[in-house]
């Protein structure tokens, strides 16, 4: 799966779990991009727990907050998470 | 002389080695003889730069190591003002002009004059041995300052309503300033020589159970979400638990159905407010009751107005040992007038007894309670009205998909959702954020000019 692949997916899988309340538009790359679409703590552990069955991938608790709070930084992760894994 | 000095020697001599308070990996774990030592060396660290009787605004992180930097300060004759770690740097610099404080203390020990007068002018300290702040339910958050008695008082209290033993091993979720944390998992578990756990991970399922499972805790402490989230995990992960605690917020029927129906256990709750600390404890046992009064509190009730309707109902008055004694800002009201001739402090809050239990059935102004945080929706309404390309606002709950959900209704020609979301993350805890918008050119109003808040729920297909 190449980066835009990943992209898509997940940008997908944010609008869905965000129960409506993000759309394709809301979505842009840089610092706080996801941190900015303003979801509560349930809907933030509800995306995270779904990116983690989309993609086969376990959160460390160690990861970087700027991982998490940046969704092209979360795509490079994810993309070098499922490299390593192959 | 201090009590939470004192508690802290007889425990350190009672339970030595044993765990008082780790995190989930047992790296940073302390000893009942270890929080002492790193204790009293905490205390000497703030003597060297507080002066005595002098209000800190201190933002105290989640590790046991913070723990131990929390007692400190409570111990070391400077009035730590127990704040929360998210705040931002507007909501900050506001408390600091309100309350006085001489400095800012954060968890890493970063130290920071604030500038203002040395002594405080501001407020009357006598007695007082720390503060914590009220969740800001109307303007900024009011400070409360309490002895070290209603600090005792409110743990031996809740270590006695909730069973808690020597053998328990809490781990709790809240950060140590939440009410939550600091009234059911700090003096209540050092007071039997029981053990906490600080996780200070990412709230995600999959860590979480990990972490119980590394840890074997027969407690939980954790707001009404982690409880949901952790529904889909499977129950023999959480075969340790033996009692759960949530918030005041209310849980949907579900997730307390689904973790009777697959660990036996009811999720308790319990009534407390950051003035008289925690009143009641409910085991479960009486659905939609906050429960039985704890050791020496008292309730009672009055008449009052309800603003939803023409009727009457019943405001709750409440007595403990753990009341605060006064606030310490230069906001008003006073304390003082919150109580009655008696000493009972009136809440804003609705109810009625059942056998004893308390029923509380709403509120009697219009505070949010967003899983446990109360705050004010037109605090968040003048932020969004400070946003330039803002014309007006309305904040208010609505239940989406039976979830409450802080909702804003945003009238504006120009302004984008990130745009108007990062200038509230400039301004508000992120709690504070809303998270469903609704942007629009106007806002339904009435011939008068007045916002139709019954037509608001029907924008939603117009809106941006």
């Amino acid at each position: 799966m190449n980066r835009s692949d990943i992209m898509d997916r997940l940008k997908h899988l944010i609008v869905k779990e965000s129960s409506g309340e993000v759309d394709m538009g809301d979505l842009q790359e840089g610092p706080d991009s996801l941190r900015n679409l303003g979801l509560s703590s349930l809907l933030t552990l509800r995306l995270l727990t779904a990116v983690e069955d989309e993609f086969g991938i376990e959160w460390d608790e160690e990861v970087d907050d700027d991982i998490l709070t940046d969704l092209g930084k979360m795509v490079d992760h994810l993309a070098d998470e499922l490299s390593a894994h192959g | 002389m201090s009590l939470l000095a004192d508690l802290l020697v007889e425990k350190a001599y009672e339970f030595g080695d044993r765990i008082a308070v780790t995190d989930p990996r047992g790296r940073s774990a302390l000893s009942y003889a270890q929080l002492h030592h790193e204790v009293t060396e905490a205390v000497q660290w703030i003597q060297a730069r507080i002066a005595p009787n002098q209000p800190v605004l201190f933002l105290p992180g989640d590790t046991p190591q913070d723990l131990a930097f929390l007692l400190a300060a409570v111990i070391s004759h400077a009035v730590p003002l127990i704040g929360d770690k998210v705040w931002t740097d507007h909501e900050v610099t506001t408390l600091v002009a309100n309350t006085g404080a001489v400095a800012i203390i954060s968890s890493d020990r970063n130290h920071t004059a604030t500038g203002q007068p040395v002594p405080s002018p501001v407020a009357d300290l006598t007695d007082i041995d720390f503060a914590r702040f009220t969740s800001g339910s109307s303007g900024p958050p009011r400070c409360l300052g309490f002895t070290e008695r209603a600090l005792l008082h409110a743990g031996r209290s809740w270590s006695d309503g909730a069973g808690i033993h020597g053998d328990d091993i809490v781990m709790c979720l809240a950060t140590l300033n939440n009410g939550l944390a600091f009234n059911t998992s700090i003096v209540p578990v050092l007071e039997v020589g029981a053990t906490l756990v600080l996780p200070g991970l990412r709230l995600l399922p999959s860590l979480l159970v990990k972490a119980i499972q590394q840890t074997q805790p027969t407690i939980l402490v954790a707001f009404p979400f982690v409880y949901e989230a952790l529904t889909r995990e499977p129950p023999a992960g959480l075969a340790s638990l033996r009692l759960l605690i949530s918030s005041a917020a209310p849980l949907t029927t579900s997730i307390s159905d689904h973790w009777k129906a697959t660990l036996g256990l009811d999720i308790c709750n319990y009534y407390g407010l950051a003035e008289v600390g925690p009143v009641t404890f409910n085991r479960g046992a009486i659905p939609g009751s906050l429960g039985e009064p704890l050791l020496g509190a008292e309730l009672r009730l009055t008449s009052a107005a309800s603003p939803d309707s023409a009727t009457d109902t019943d405001r709750i008055l409440v007595r403990t040992g753990s009341m605060a004694e006064r606030f310490i800002d230069c906001l008003q009201p006073d304390f003082q007038s919150r109580l009655d001739i008696d000493g009972f402090f009136a809440t804003q809050d609705a109810g009625h007894l059942v056998d004893g239990s308390l029923i509380v059935t709403g509120r009697l102004d219009n505070i949010i309670n967003l899983a446990g945080r109360k705050f004010d929706p037109q605090q968040v309404r003048q932020v969004l009205l400070s946003c330039e390309a803002v014309s007006d606002a309305v904040v208010r709950m609505e239940s989406v998909e039976g979830q409450p959900t802080l909702t804003a209704y945003i009238e504006s020609a120009s302004v984008a959702k990130s745009q108007i979301i990062a200038h509230c993350r400039n301004q508000l805890a992120p709690y504070k954020i809303p998270q469903r918008w609704r942007i629009v050119e106007r806002l339904p109003r009435s011939s008068a000019g007045k916002i139709l808040a019954d037509r608001l729920n029907q924008m939603g297909s117009i809106a941006q």
